[in-house]
């Protein structure tokens, strides 16, 4: 049994939550430098170089990549011979807290939803326990607000055909594509009951660019969905151009004889993501 | 595609009868600097906080910066999408602003607000909020400080860039 002590996990926690709000991960890196070389449109490729360029700036200066500095979406994934000898959601609050006041970044949450009062950070938990042996792997995905908003779901009849179901994901997508920041990349969920199905799409945003869906059929259909949106012509950030999406991950689960839930998460071109393991 | 400089406000709002979609705007000025919550209260009237303001010929930036850090002005700025405050846009015209600057597609009502009002709406870099930090010159707090985050700031800023993505003559990019 591995005992994981606060002090490890609030080091660990905190260097990658600070980190994030710096740099972009490598593999995105290499997507948009690869984007440079085929984005059609001059508009679209200022844009792309300027994300580069943004991130070198933000890398340099420790400004952060976006002020929309989000909520943290944190999953925690603890093999079976784990446990902390803290309050892991406690704790992990007050290390949100702690960096984001210590970073100055931005207070985007307000704490009451309707009455929009208490102005403050705010991040969400979620835990499973997983067949790894003594160890804990954190996984931190920064959401802001544009990416919230543009992101989708909704309940088709089981019987509902593939294609249908295929272009309701690319159609929507870019209706919704220009009110956030594109390229984007998108997660897929389909199945599961409703509240995993969304979580499903999240999930998905953690695979890496080009890291295919090891069923083929899925695989498929994730390179499908890319290249009829990318004939869109929305463009980086709009102004036209060929690529809007750089990426679609589908994660799928098991779910009832009457439903088929599907949601899609659209990640702004600012990703912030990253995980490390204790 | 052209380039031009503008200096804001605005000596003349006959300055912006030059400027098509897709040309680039550096401008240079002050820029007031708000989004959702201040536009609801414009909207709604509760403006005795800005009652002493001139707005006239004036830019609206969206956006609501991370805070100051040392060694510079202001924190990560870049804009926020502008859909969200359409609905109110007119009321924020009504006060005298020539210039919206944001980011992403706006409705039908913006695009013939903005040829009724003689009005231009920008698009600048979104998710580079660092980036943006290099054409802001001065920060300061001018009203609803209550709002926090969302207040109402005023920037100095020297040729900050954006597109024009809505002229006056109702040319909208995304309808091209």
């Amino acid at each position: 049994m591995k005992i994981i002590e606060e002090q490890e996990f609030v080091s660990k926690v905190k260097t990658l939550l600070t980190s994030i709000h710096y740099s972009l991960p490598n593999d995105f890196l290499n997507a948009i430098k690869e984007a440079i070389k085929t984005e059609k449109s001059d508009l679209g490729k200022d844009v792309l170089l300027k994300i580069l360029e943004n991130a070198n700036y933000s890398s340099a200066t420790k400004l952060p990549l976006c002020q929309d500095t989000g909520f943290p979406i944190i999953f925690v994934k603890i093999g079976r011979n784990t446990c902390f000898d803290f309050d892991l959601i406690s704790t992990i609050n007050k290390v949100v807290y702690e960096v984001y006041e210590e970073e100055k970044l931005r207070k985007s949450c307000v704490i009451d939803p309707l009455k929009r009062t208490h102005v403050s950070h705010c991040c969400f938990v979620y835990t499973e326990y997983v067949e790894l042996n003594e160890k804990c792997i954190i996984e931190i995905l920064i959401r802001g607000g544009g990416s919230e908003n543009t992101s989708f779901s909704t309940n088709f009849l089981p019987t509902t055909d593939f294609d249908k179901i295929i272009n309701y994901i690319i159609e929507t997508t870019i209706e919704v594509l220009p009110f956030t920041c594109p390229p984007v990349i998108l997660g897929v969920g389909i199945g599961g009951s409703i509240e995993q199905n969304m979580l499903l799409s999240k999930k998905a945003l953690f695979r890496k660019i080009n890291d295919r869906n090891k069923d083929n059929f899925y695989a498929g259909m994730e390179k499908y969905i890319k290249d009829k949106i990318n004939m869109s012509n929305i463009g980086p950030l709009g102004l036209g151009g060929n690529i809007s999406v750089l990426d679609v991950f589908i994660e799928t689960a098991p779910t009832h004889i009457a439903t088929l839930p599907v949601s899609v998460a659209l990640q702004c071109h600012s990703l912030r993501r990253g995980s490390v393991v204790i | 595609m052209k380039e031009y400089y503008i200096n804001l406000p605005l000596k003349n709002s006959s300055e912006l009868e030059q400027l098509r979609v897709f040309d680039k705007v550096y401008f240079s000025g002050e820029i007031f600097v708000f989004r959702d919550q201040v536009h609801k209260k414009i909207f709604l009237g509760e403006t005795q906080q800005i009652e002493f303001l001139d707005f006239s010929n004036s830019a609206v930036y969206y956006c609501a910066s991370t805070p100051k850090k040392i060694g510079f002005v202001i924190g990560s700025c870049g804009p926020t999408s502008s859909y969200r405050m359409d609905d109110y846009t007119e009321a924020v015209l009504k006060l005298g602003f020539k210039v919206m600057i944001g980011k992403g597609y706006r409705s039908d009502y913006v695009i013939s607000l903005c040829k009724q009002y003689k009005a231009i709406y920008c698009i600048t870099y979104g998710g580079c909020g660092a980036l943006l930090n290099k054409y802001i010159v001065s920060s300061e707090l001018v009203a609803y400080k209550e709002l926090e985050t969302e207040a109402m700031y005023k920037f100095v800023v020297k040729n900050f860039p954006s597109f024009v993505a809505i002229d006056i003559f109702g040319n909208a990019i995304w309808k091209k």
